[in-house]
């Protein structure tokens, strides 16, 4: 069985969730999760190797009251705006594969869910999905105790300018260079249907259909259990909201 | 000496590295968008990597990753090194 959590939360909420759901799984007290989930308010998040001032303005952050997160995954920075975020938290002996291969398989229902609504998504490995070439969905992995997370975005519009008024770039000189780049480089689903809360809860249906499809069970809506909560509110106060955690690189 | 450089490995993945370097590593810090497993393992890594010689820097590098199990995806030693001494032998 998989557990269907929807959730709208703060970064650090949203990333304790997420290790809360992990330690029950290892613990054999929860079922392998997919969580939909929405960040409120909108948030940079960064990969747990990145350095936090390199990557990010966090004046111009606090400025807006954009979050500010440091993910247990590696991975690049990803300015959470307009899209649906999903954690899928499996222990990894019920997926057979190598790394590579995991975030593939991971990556599958995603790549179905767009195909569903007309969109040509693909898998280009490492950790992307694309369409014609262009990068829709990106999404980063963990494995702890047995425990596999992963986590992406599926990018339903994208203010390439409002992201790199949060996001520093390696070379200030070649900033408008680097930012047509990358709108060269990304797309997303506002790009090939008109995006409506209809359509919002459409892609959500299909996510939770294809990954039960693709990992052979069905799927039930549970929120968090008490445990789980308690869990989680500890590590927004001892973790996730402190500096220690965040600014740690 | 002190050195702030940024670089990509051919998997397009980028990093940065703050290192303090005369005739050996004083100090290392390896930051950008690659992966490793466990993650904790950076901390160890760099740890090691203290008054290494350059010479001697994909060596402790490969050793560490392969006694302990580590994973790397999207970086390597050898990417690192180069860009060490590219910048070093300015």
């Amino acid at each position: 069985m998989i557990r269907v959590i929807e959730s709208s939360g703060t970064a650090a909420e949203n990333m304790a969730i997420d290790e809360a759901i992990m330690k029950h799984v290892f613990m054999g007290r929860s079922q392998p999760t997919l969580r939909l989930y929405s960040w409120n308010p909108s948030t940079v998040s960064i990969g747990y190797f990145q350095s936090i001032k390199a990557e990010v303005d966090t004046e111009k952050c606090k400025e807006l009251g954009i979050n500010i997160i440091r993910r247990q995954t590696g991975g690049g920075a990803v300015f959470h705006d307009h899209e649906i975020t999903y954690s899928f938290i499996i222990p990894k002996e019920l997926i057979e594969g190598d790394t590579l291969q995991v975030y593939e398989k991971i990556s599958r229902p995603i790549i179905k869910s767009l195909n569903d609504i007309g969109i040509e998504a693909e898998f280009a490995p490492i950790n992307d999905i694309i369409v014609n070439g262009k990068k829709i969905s990106g999404c980063a992995q963990t494995v702890k105790d047995g425990v596999v997370l992963q986590h992406g975005t599926i990018l339903l519009s994208v203010d390439v300018d409002k992201m790199f008024s949060c996001l520093k770039v390696p070379d200030e000189k070649m900033k408008d260079k680097i930012i047509k780049n990358v709108k060269e480089r990304v797309t997303s689903v506002s790009d090939f249907v008109d995006v409506d809360a209809n359509l919002i809860r459409k892609i959500k249906d299909l996510v939770i259909d294809n990954f039960s499809k693709e990992f052979g069970n069905d799927a039930f809506k549970e929120d968090l259990s008490e445990t789980e909560d308690i869990m989680k509110k500890k590590l927004i106060i001892e973790k996730y909201d402190t500096e220690n955690w965040n600014y740690q690189r | 000496m002190e050195y702030s450089i940024i670089s990509k490995t051919p998997k397009g993945k980028l990093f940065r590295l703050e290192l303090d370097y005369s005739n050996k590593i004083d100090s290392i810090k390896i930051s950008g968008d690659f992966f490793i497993y466990p993650e904790e393992s950076i901390w160890s890594i760099e740890k090691e990597l203290v008054g290494v010689k350059m010479d001697d820097f994909i060596e402790t590098f490969n050793s560490y990753v392969e006694n302990n199990n580590v994973e790397l995806i999207g970086i390597t030693s050898e990417a690192l090194y180069e860009a060490i001494k590219k910048e070093v032998e300015k």
